[in-house]
């Protein structure tokens, strides 16, 4: 079962700056030296502003940037669509095509926030952060059936 | 060269697609040429790319409204970069919304006066 956190966040601001705390204590988690020697920064792009505010959308809820390193992390949060675990994640660039100057490589993650999307996501921005890539083959995605509900892979299967 | 005041684009990606409508210009687009960017767009991709994107052209065309009615969408403090994945497989498919400078979505009133006030 999944323990969802957040859910409301779309519907109370106080609700919805709770979320995004959690999100930057999450990221405050992970190694300081690493995130103080590739300068990464936070909050990096913005939800965009409409009538003088911030949107509260949650997409981003979460952002930060090292420009030294061309490297971004960008979080989408929206609200559970189901009991399952939902997760997503891709890369992407920010600022122009791969190659070009000043091009951010970013990782984008989309979910619905839960304890085990925590724990998946630390993981994933842990190790684009270390590596400026994500190994897909420690980190298999989650497989869903066609009622949505998550099939666990066994090894054998993986292969 | 140029030193354009508003621009942006708008993207679908995942599932081996990579497509996009950008814009570079000195009046921001109105929600009525975001829209018809995100159908331009939808254009450009086979009938099942559409299909799975169909939510998420939604998402994508509700952000429009929902910002236009407020007087545009301004990426101030820094860039504005909107995904709105297909929920709930994770697929990866998506349509992208990016504000990279300026204001985008205002209403068709207000563009219209800017885009006169800009040619004279």
């Amino acid at each position: 079962m999944i323990n969802h956190l957040f859910r409301d966040f779309l519907q109370n601001p106080t609700r919805y700056h709770e979320a995004a705390a959690y999100w930057v204590r999450l990221w405050q988690q992970m190694d300081e030296y690493r995130q103080w020697k590739h300068e990464w920064q936070y909050p990096w792009l913005s939800t965009g502003v409409v009538a003088g505010a911030e949107l509260l959308d949650g997409n981003p809820i979460f952002s930060a940037c090292s420009m030294s390193h061309h490297l971004g992390v960008r979080v989408i949060q929206y609200p559970p669509t189901s009991n399952h675990l939902e997760f997503d994640h891709w890369l992407d660039t920010f600022g122009g095509e791969l190659g070009e100057q000043g091009v951010i490589r970013e990782l984008v993650i989309a979910c619905a926030l839960s304890d085990e999307v925590s724990r998946r996501a630390v993981e994933l921005m842990e190790m684009w952060c270390r590596d400026g890539r994500i190994d897909e083959h420690t980190h298999q995605p989650v497989i869903y059936d066609d009622g949505f509900r998550p099939i666990h892979l066994t090894p054998a299967m993986a292969c | 060269m140029v030193e354009w005041k508003h621009r942006g684009r708008v993207q679908a990606q995942g599932g081996g697609v990579e497509e996009s409508v950008p814009w570079a210009r000195m009046s921001p687009p109105s929600d009525n040429e975001g829209y018809k960017m995100l159908a331009d767009l939808h254009d450009r991709l086979l009938p099942g790319e559409q299909e799975h994107r169909e939510a998420a052209f939604s998402e994508a065309r509700d952000f429009i409204a929902r910002v236009s009615r407020e007087g545009g969408v301004h990426a101030a403090r820094a860039a504005v970069q909107k995904s709105f994945p297909v929920k709930p497989r994770p697929d990866k498919r998506r349509v992208d919304i990016e504000v990279h400078k300026g204001t985008a979505f205002v209403p068709e009133s207000v563009s219209s006066a800017l885009s006169t006030t800009v040619e004279l």
